[in-house]
């Protein structure tokens, strides 16, 4: 037994142990000051920076400092930075190789704050995983008097390409008649005819012969003669037919610049109809892209709210990868069932905005929803915000049955006093808010794919600047003038569709007021353009016309 | 790497027991090609150094077969996979899982189960094999590498002068 035992080796393994924990002790710090900057560069797709981290055992918890993501789409700027995240760790979950907080408490976070350098990172393309509805194509209508002649250079008129091609068709046929007029019988065959039948009237002379070999003479004449009417029918039937084609053509022709000059002036002019949602042109994309940007967030964070795992079939067992690092991972059932990682609560004591502060707490953070059989939910509310009488925003993200998921979100703002809010800035129409009393209301929905969501917001006492708009141009006046009188705004938003397909219908009170206000000068205004494009057109599609 | 092959030849040409070397080797491949920070190699490390068995054997050897693993990684994901979803053993791990023993072992990652349950398979065929191998080294071919020609070329070169000075270390 002596041979085989090392008496020293026990006290050596000690030493080792001693000397790997105190090492893991003193470097644990920085460890997991790196897991969690590069685990969250990862994910986010940015650099994620962390001051400091502090682990400690008795009692479990964890703190960090100065935890700052960066904006993926900008990289001088943090999307969120907090000062302080305090958590305290179940010590007999982390035996069960999972992680449960029961608490996390974060102090001073605040939202795009700058950087000194760059958060970027080099990541594989991302496929686009949301489309953008509105786009840039949805711009203004033009306010000015288009000039008619550089309409004309920029745009092919129909009516000159017809009258070309019936031009075309008349040579055409001409060409096509005289080279048939030279197949039908002319002069000559007529006098043969003449001579022939001339030539009948001797053959009677010459007995009962005579007369037979006359008679055959004249059957063959009679055929030939019925055989060259024919074709002079026929010849003038096709010519007819012809004339009339032509003559419907030369009409269409005729027509042709009429046409053009309505769709011309249908295309250039200002019509009161084409102010109809001129709220989707001045608000649009700026909905559009906080609906993007919220839904691009939704994506990154869905991880978070469930896992991708292959469940096997007619068992208990289900094969899920893990949140961070390579592999899998088997789950088999549990006596008492409890999620790999868990935030139970998290309390957020002072979030900094652009309005003030905001407080509130989250509940129940884990990928796996269905083994905790509880959704993660919100709520922050700020009541002595700077300018606004009560926010609340909150909501219940239901992953539960994953495939059936339901996501709801209430943000409701009372008593917003809304200061110099740009809404366009169109060179045109440059158009703020300058001030408002608002009530802001948003109810979204997500289930699974699809997308509801209602946006409702009443301002009173509003008043609204239109900066330095084109003073000659009596459109732009007039809807100036009738903007400059609107006291009440109500905007209504709906959004509806797929998180990847998604449409936006807005309503607003300024469509009616900007549509009476314009009605008749923009029929005015119509009215000349069709004037100057009728005697443009009409010029220019004149002398083909007449040589037809 | 010349240090290292003269440290093996000490070890197969020292007079150590040789089943203390083939315990080290197999031992090191339990360490090896299992995931170094597994819960099961607290225990191979207790029994490396309470045991008599060759370190500098069980260092070699941990060196080539955490090599090795990285290779072996997605045969050993096969079998441990194939094993962890086995519907007749389901109640086995289930009961596992059930224990905090066992999940630090983190014997649901089908990489672990499955280096842990090939190296184990391998640890007594391999101890008996490389034991045996030693014995036949030093038996029929230790006198005869001493003689060959390759052996004259490496004693006249650096190698050689660095085995001698192991040699005379011991």
């Amino acid at each position: 037994m002596k041979k085989w035992l090392r008496w020293w080796g026990i006290g050596a393994f000690v030493s080792l142990t001693l000397i790997i924990f105190g090492l893991w002790f003193f470097f644990v710090d920085s460890l997991v000051k790196r897991t969690i900057e590069d685990s969250g560069s990862r994910l986010v797709g940015a650099r994620v920076e962390l001051g400091r981290a502090d682990l400690s055992l008795f009692p479990a918890g964890l703190s960090l400092y100065r935890l700052q993501v960066t904006n993926p789409d900008k990289p001088m700027e943090n999307a969120v930075e907090i000062t302080r995240i305090a958590c305290s760790i179940d010590l007999t979950s982390a035996l069960l190789n999972k992680i449960t907080i029961n608490e996390m408490t974060l102090d001073g976070v605040r939202f795009d704050t700058p950087r000194k350098t760059s958060g970027k990172i080099k990541q594989k393309a991302a496929t686009p995983t949301i489309k953008k509805k509105i786009s840039k194509a949805l711009e203004l209508p033009s306010f000015k008097l288009p000039d008619v002649k550089e309409i004309l250079e920029k745009e092919d008129l129909k009516s000159l390409k017809l009258i070309a091609s019936v031009r075309n068709d008349i040579d055409r046929e001409k060409i096509k008649w005289q080279k048939r007029l030279k197949e039908l019988p002319d002069k000559d065959k007529l006098k043969d005819y003449e001579r022939r039948i001339k030539g009948l009237k001797s053959i009677g002379k010459g007995g009962f012969g005579g007369i037979l070999s006359g008679f055959g003479e004249l059957v063959t004449i009679k055929k030939e003669l019925e055989k060259d009417l024919k074709l002079i029918k026929t010849a003038r039937h096709d010519l007819d037919n012809g004339i009339q084609l032509l003559q419907k053509r030369i009409k269409e022709a005729e027509a042709a610049p009429v046409d053009d000059v309505r769709r011309l002036k249908e295309k250039y002019a200002l019509s009161p109809q084409g102010l109809a949602n001129i709220t989707k042109l001045l608000l649009g994309e700026k909905i559009g892209n906080w609906t993007q940007t919220a839904l691009s967030w939704y994506d990154k964070l869905k991880p978070f709210l469930e896992r991708s795992g292959v469940k096997q079939e007619g068992s208990d067992t289900e094969v899920v990868k893990p949140l961070r690092g390579k592999g899998v991972y088997v789950r088999f059932k549990e006596r008492h069932p409890t999620p790999d990682f868990l935030i139970r609560k998290v309390r957020v004591t002072r979030i900094e905005t652009r309005i003030g502060a905001l407080s509130g707490k989250l509940q129940n953070i884990t990928p796996d929803q269905d083994v905790l059989g509880l959704p993660l939910s919100f709520v922050f509310t700020g009541d002595s915000i700077k300018d606004v009488k009560s926010l609340k925003f909150d909501g219940t993200l239901n992953h539960i049955v994953p495939e059936k998921s339901r996501d709801s979100i209430n943000f409701s703002i009372k008593g917003y006093q809304a200061r110099n809010i740009i809404l366009s800035d169109s060179k045109d129409l440059p158009l703020s808010l300058q001030k408002g009393l608002a009530d802001i209301n948003l109810k979204a929905g997500l289930s699974h794919e699809s997308i509801t969501a209602r946006l409702v917001s009443g301002l009173t006492s509003t008043k609204f600047s239109v900066g330095k708009p084109d003073a000659t141009n009596p459109i732009v006046t007039a809807i100036s003038s009738a903007i400059s009188d609107v006291s009440k705004f109500n905007l209504t938003a709906d959004i509806s569709g797929t998180i990847r397909d998604y449409d936006i219908k807005l309503k607003s009170n300024l469509d009616s007021v900007l549509q009476s206000a314009v009605k008749n000068l923009a029929g005015d205004q119509a009215a000349r353009l069709e004037k100057g494009l009728t005697a443009a057109i009409t010029k220019k599609a004149g002398g083909p016309l007449n040589e037809l | 790497m010349l240090k290292m092959l003269a440290r093996l030849l000490k070890v197969l040409n020292s007079e150590t027991d040789p089943s203390q070397i083939s315990l080290a080797l197999a031992l090191a491949m339990l360490a090896g090609l299992t995931p170094l920070f597994s819960l099961h190699n607290i225990l191979v490390l207790l029994l490396v150094l309470m045991l008599r068995v060759n370190l500098s054997a069980f260092l070699l050897g941990l060196l080539f077969f955490s090599g090795l693993a990285y290779l072996l990684d997605p045969f050993f994901h096969w079998i441990g996979l194939s094993m962890l979803t086995a519907g007749p053993l389901e109640s086995i791990w289930t009961i596992l899982y059930n224990s905090s023993l066992w999940r630090l072992e983190r014997f649901n990652n089908p990489i672990v189960a499955g280096s842990l349950l090939f190296s184990l398979i391998l640890f007594i065929p391999f101890h008996l094999i490389v034991k045996s191998a030693v014995i036949r080294y030093r038996e029929n071919i230790l006198s005869w590498v001493q003689k060959t020609r390759l052996m004259q070329l490496l004693k006249a070169n650096k190698f050689y002068h660095i085995y001698q000075s192991l040699e005379r270390m011991r």
